[in-house]
């Protein structure tokens, strides 16, 4: 009798024992590897454990289709992604049918990056335009760079890259080049510096900004001058630290941070007392600057000083007053979101009009006349967004960028080149395409063991019947990193 | 005969109740810290709700058959 209950007792202990190295195995990952992936076809959930890929969010905007796949209806969906441990690279591999149009043309992936500012880091999977729109353009490919040409000028990717690197003209009308996932860190800006203002003055933003911004300017002279109020709205929990970065292309020659020393509590609702900042330096370079404000949405920027005749609030602006205002900008759409119903207006857009009539709604307005766009808002409190800059005065714009081959893309007249780094997918049987993106998740935020994946189709909505959808077969997320033996090396140089 | 039989069956069948029991209380024990060290990976292999059924029919079987 005692000799059967120790045999048992030795099986479940053998099983209690082999389920702990079972998990230590898990937690370690020996081999440096760690897969998730979901195939969506398969019917019925899994009785015995859950999926390392958690459940489509928000689920209105995902349904299951008659055959099994993961409907994407709007933009954006995201999902936690488990893994036992951080890793040093992702490569996410997605086996889909896209049913997108000239309004919904890209379909990107990405995880969470930062989650202060809420931004994710993301990467292609399928540009229309890239795929199908520009097919009876002259394209050269090299490796996942690819050129496209209206006429066939260059012979290879290499001599137009050298011609463009080295300013010699390209284009014959302004912004005739067009880019997708390019970095262009060693390329010229878009606009010719030395046409732009040369003599010293101060520009200073009329209104007050809410969480973070980011900003072009133009420095002629050595010194930097910036300063400006900060003001604490109280309303979350998080301490409200701010920091300024400048960077010059993407070096940072500046920085400073202040930190939420202020008296007022948090959560209590009570306006701090401005804040004034102040950054001086005179050893800076004359040449073209981005400055950004990190900051979460309950810090609000005001009186804004730049000693720069130039000053562009880049893709964002979230102005903060009570009075009507008066914004430029040079892209041909807007974006206007509300999350205070007070706030709910008309706004005007170069001679178009947009009724803002639902908060935390995206709404969206294209601009009927080309170039500039003057932006008239009855008050403050809605956030602006497009792929162009915003200023308080015409003259004060400056965009060094490129035009973006995204789903507002001039390609009617105004391009004559089209670079990028882009993999086409590949095409699989019965009509699903597959396409693997890689990042390096070394930085990626991860909470609780998971990442935050997304999946992006910009203009995909609920409501709007021409947006199209995606079907998702499978998503395979596969991680590396460091192997058991090149952490033993690592901690034991001389193993 | 017949009556040492059936007294042995029952002493085995005893025992194997108890160190089921056991078994499934140190199985939820170890999930739990695993669950706490680790949120999600001991849910990622096991289904919650089957180990803690299992637990708790181990302890009707326990208090019912055991203690009779």
């Amino acid at each position: 009798m005692a000799n059967f209950q120790q045999r048992i007792r030795l099986v479940w202990f053998t099983l209690i024992a082999l389920i702990i190295v079972f998990f230590g195995f898990q937690i370690v990952s020996p081999a440096g590897s760690w897969t998730c992936q979901q195939d969506f076809l398969e019917r019925g959930e899994n009785i015995f454990n859950r999926s390392c890929l958690g459940q489509a969010s928000p689920g209105e905007r995902v349904a299951r289709g008659p055959g099994g796949p993961l409907l994407l209806l709007a933009d954006p969906v995201y999902f936690s992604v488990f893994t036992p441990r951080a890793f040093s690279t992702a490569e996410v591999t997605i086996t889909y049918r896209t049913h997108l149009s000239s309004s919904t043309p890209i379909f990107e992936t990405g995880f969470l990056a930062d989650a202060k500012l809420w931004r994710y880091r993301l990467r292609p999977v399928y540009n229309l335009w890239l795929e199908q729109g520009l097919s009876d353009w002259n394209v050269i490919t090299e490796d996942t760079q690819l050129l496209f040409q209206k006429e066939d000028r260059f012979k290879s990717i290499s001599d137009f890259l050298n011609a463009w690197q080295t300013g010699k003209a390209i284009c014959e009308k302004v912004n005739c080049i067009g880019t997708y996932n390019v970095d262009l860190q060693d390329f010229p800006p878009s606009l010719n510096l030395s046409l732009l203002t040369q003599t010293e003055a101060n520009t200073e933003l009329p209104y007050s900004l809410r969480g973070a911004h980011q900003f072009y300017f133009y420095l002629s002279g050595n010194n930097l001058e910036i300063s400006g109020q900060l003001l604490d709205r109280n309303n979350n929990i998080e301490v409200d630290d701010a920091e300024f970065l400048i960077f010059a292309g993407m070096r940072l020659v500046a920085s400073v941070k202040i930190e939420d020393k202020r008296e007022e509590i948090e959560m209590s609702g009570e306006d701090s007392a401005p804040q004034s900042f102040r950054i001086s330096r005179s050893d800076i370079s004359p040449g073209l600057y981005r400055l950004e404000f990190r900051a979460n949405d309950d810090l609000s920027l005001s009186k804004l000083s730049v000693n720069s005749a130039y000053l562009s609030a880049i893709n964002k602006i979230w102005p903060d007053d009570a009075e009507p205002l008066r914004l430029y900008s040079d892209a041909s759409y807007l974006q206007a979101k509300a999350i205070d119903p007070a706030v709910l207006q008309d706004i005007k857009f170069g001679t178009a009009r947009l009724r803002l009539n639902e908060i935390y709604k995206q709404h969206e307005i294209k601009s009927t006349t080309p170039g500039i766009s003057a932006i008239e808002l009855a008050s403050g409190g809605v956030l602006l967004e497009n792929n162009g800059v915003f200023a308080a005065q015409i003259e004060q714009l400056i965009n060094p960028d490129y035009p973006r081959l995204d789903r507002f893309a001039p390609l009617s007249g105004q391009l004559d080149y089209v670079f990028a780094d882009y993999q086409p997918a590949q095409i699989l049987e019965d009509g699903w395409l597959q396409s693997s993106v890689v990042f390096a998740s070394g930085d990626l935020y991860r909470e609780k063991s998971n990442y935050n994946l997304i999946l992006s189709a910009p203009g995909m909505r609920l409501d709007s019947g021409a947006g199209g959808l995606i079907e998702i077969k499978e998503i395979s997320i596969k991680f590396s990193g460091k192997n058991l033996k090149d952490k033993l090396r690592e901690l034991m140089p001389n193993f | 005969m017949k009556q040492n039989i059936n007294t042995i069956s029952r002493g085995q069948i005893s025992s194997l109740i108890r160190e089921a029991f056991n078994f499934f209380s140190t199985l939820l024990i170890l999930g739990a810290i695993v669950e706490f060290i680790f949120p999600g990976l001991f849910s990622l292999f096991v289904n919650a709700a089957i180990l803690v059924a299992g637990w708790l029919i181990s302890l009707a079987l326990l208090l019912i058959y055991v203690r009779r």
